[in-house]
């Protein structure tokens, strides 16, 4: 299934692609993995506009078209 | 060792002015910087004092890192009680000139009385005057800092001035040092206005010793590599990188607060300030460095000549100051403009005139806001249209706040007294009378009860609790990650460091620092005990001057009306859930005030 995928902040230095390719079932977290980006250079992981905590990222599981961005974290500033 | 061990007393309305030595004894509990000049502030004026008036103090402090090779080694603050709020007031910040006060000899500088005519005060190593401001007053904050080093032949001169805003009662005005770097927030600027001091110029040629030179260069070093590895979003695209990740999760407050995403959020964030336009102009030039970073998070960048903010205007074909993310936040998305240089123009203005962009933006919304209600017309507004989006108006009205024309002069009391003026004081988004920064706290519900909590009001940088607030977006669990980062970052404000360093070094690489630079033994423990009895102590300023729990509160659209849209889409901020564990976990009575325990326990009794 193909999966739309948008970055902020800086991540946009660690992940060119705009869609991934991922098998029926992937989760969140098979989704952060195949894009490559560090855990700890993610602030959060929404899915079609919706948040998906940490601990809810293995058991959130993904069907074709959704739109998930991957925020970087926060700092204040 | 790292204290220089002297301040400077400066009576304005004797003219005195006296070095006496250091308390070390107070630093030994305070650190310095934010604790020691609340100290000092507390041991020196009664807090229920007019903060405009002659007994009000105001103190510029630096922390004992400030001026050595650690990285981000210029901090100063300036602590006094504030005009905004009527409660304390820090406001800190970087470039040279806390640098330069420490190689003058001094760890801080007390500023008591009123003088009568207009004065600057002068440092030049031991010649140490009160002169004149008669030929500045009424000048620009980068025109007084041109005049002040022409006139005494000296351009290595570091200048902390006001601008026009300071003088003329604005009461948001900053303390402008270096030329656009600010201890911005909390009406600092216009205390020192209201004492008829327009400008502080140091030349210092000392140097700082510390406890271990060897030690310390080896821990500063390794520090810097620790800083480099994880701050480098930071230097590419400064703070402003946050724009697009708060409008994704819908805590971007836009037009007053009303709505949580906005739609031209992209024309005005660090990657629309990195592209280059069909004319071949780039907002942003370069990055620019405070005294001491490694990081360099700071933005110079110029406008197009064409503008219609700059055109007639060759003044402002310059490079200066560009937008960060709390300036894109208050000239963007909560007056709804989207405008890369009206926003930049915007920015150049509150430097130039000495004034926090903050509370300027959200006044202005609010403004905007009873202007679309009809409580407000072009009668009232010097016929312009202050309708949400108009970058005309906003960089109309900046400049009129800036020199207190027309309507400026109501935009200039900021957005709590002027919605009261026009019966509307639900529509000011404060605390304390304090504008809140760019984060919507019906998403982020911790920093909700950070500002509410806050000491100087509505802050975003004297808590963190950006992690949790992300990963959940309930109260649940939100006290104690704001109660333990309030103490944090109480201690971090207090070193001489900057907090933008927080993402890298925690309270073990700070205690590191301290303890190879400074007298005594400097544990983590010790520095979290240090800032929860700073804490305390500004918490006891605000008590003694009359606030009370009543004011530890948000306005009502963030408690009652639903965020419209983002991930938090229909949640409130839960505040009456979060309060009451807060207090528990401080130590304070249901009153919200420190029990004797509490005092006794951090030596405050």
């Amino acid at each position: 299934m193909q999966i739309k995928v948008r970055v902020t902040g800086h991540l946009i230095d660690l992940c060119s692609v705009d869609e991934v390719e991922l098998p029926e079932g992937a989760s969140v977290s098979d989704a952060v993995v195949a894009l490559g980006i560090p855990l700890e250079q993610i602030g959060l992981v929404s899915v079609d506009g919706q948040a998906v905590s940490k601990a809810r990222r293995d058991s959130t599981s993904l069907t074709d078209g959704n739109e998930m961005v991957v925020m970087a974290p926060l700092t204040g500033g | 060792m790292s204290w220089q061990g002297k301040i400077l007393r400066v009576n304005l309305t004797s003219g005195e002015i006296t070095p006496e030595p250091l308390n070390m004894e107070w630093a030994s509990d305070y650190i310095g910087e934010r604790g020691l000049g609340t100290k000092y502030l507390w041991e020196n004026m009664d807090p229920k004092a007019d903060s405009m008036g002659p007994d009000n103090v105001l103190i510029f402090a630096t922390g004992p890192l400030t001026g050595t090779s650690a990285s981000t080694s210029g901090r100063y603050a300036v602590i006094t009680k504030g005009p905004l709020t009527g409660a304390i007031a820090c406001s800190n910040s970087g470039g040279k000139f806390g640098a330069e006060l420490k190689y003058a000899g001094f760890d801080l500088l007390l500023v008591e009385g009123r003088s009568e005519k207009p004065v600057y005060l002068l440092i030049e190593g031991d010649e140490i005057s009160l002169a004149s401001a008669d030929k500045i007053w009424g000048k620009t904050v980068w025109e007084t800092d041109e005049w002040i080093k022409k006139q005494h032949h000296n351009p290595m001169l570091k200048i902390a001035t006001i601008g026009i805003a300071g003088e003329r009662g604005v009461r948001y005005a900053a303390v402008v040092n270096d030329l656009h770097r600010a201890a911005g927030r909390s009406g600092v600027g216009t205390v020192m206005g209201a004492k008829n001091l327009k400008a502080i110029a140091v030349r210092g040629t000392g140097g700082v010793r510390v406890k271990d030179p060897q030690r310390f260069m080896q821990v500063t070093d390794e520090m810097k590599n620790l800083l480099a590895k994880e701050t480098g979003g930071l230097t590419k695209y400064g703070t402003n990188a946050m724009m697009d990740t708060m409008q994704e999760f819908g805590g971007l407050p836009t037009n007053n607060f009303q709505e949580v995403q906005f739609e031209g959020y992209d024309k005005i964030d660090a990657k629309a300030m990195l592209k280059t336009d069909d004319t071949g102009h780039t907002n942003l030039l370069t990055n620019k460095a405070c005294f001491g970073c490694t990081i360099a998070c700071g933005r110079i960048a110029h406008i197009r000549k064409d503008h219609f903010t700059i055109q007639n205007r060759k003044e402002y074909w310059h490079a200066s100051g560009g937008l960060e993310y709390e300036t894109a936040f208050a000239f963007g998305p909560v007056v709804g403009v989207d405008d890369i240089d009206a926003c930049t123009f915007a920015g150049y203005l509150m430097n130039e005139h000495g004034m926090d962009p903050i509370s300027f933006g959200v006044t202005l919304a609010a403004a905007m806001e009873l202007y679309e209600m009809g409580v407000i017309t072009t009668e009232d507004t010097d016929g312009v249209e202050l309708k949400f989006g108009n970058a005309e108006a906003l960089t109309v009205m900046a400049e009129k706040t800036g020199k207190q024309e027309g309507f400026g002069e109501i935009l200039g009391m900021g957005s709590k007294l002027m919605c009261e003026k026009y019966g509307h004081p639900e529509l000011s988004m404060t605390v304390k009378g304090q504008e809140f920064a760019g984060y919507d706290s019906r998403a982020l519900q911790g920093m909700g009860l950070g500002y509410a909590t806050g000491n100087r009001g509505a802050c975003h940088l004297k808590h963190d609790t950006f992690e949790v607030d992300m990963d959940d977006q309930t109260g649940e669990g939100k006290a104690e990650p704001c109660k333990t980062s309030q103490d944090w970052t109480a201690a971090v404000d207090s070193s001489g460091l900057c907090m933008f360093t927080m993402g890298a070094w925690g309270a073990p690489e700070f205690a590191a620092q301290l303890d190879a630079g400074c007298e005594g033994d400097w544990t983590a423990e010790r520095l979290m005990e240090s800032g929860e009895r700073i804490w305390n102590l500004e918490r006891m300023f605000n008590l003694a001057a009359g606030l009370t729990r009543a004011d530890d509160t948000l306005p009502e659209r963030l408690l009652k009306d639903p965020a419209p849209s983002g991930t938090a889409k229909g949640r409130v901020n839960e505040l009456d859930r979060m309060l009451p564990e807060y207090y528990d976990l401080r130590g304070w009575n249901e009153a919200g005030e420190p029990t004797e325990d509490t005092l006794g326990r951090l030596g405050l009794s």
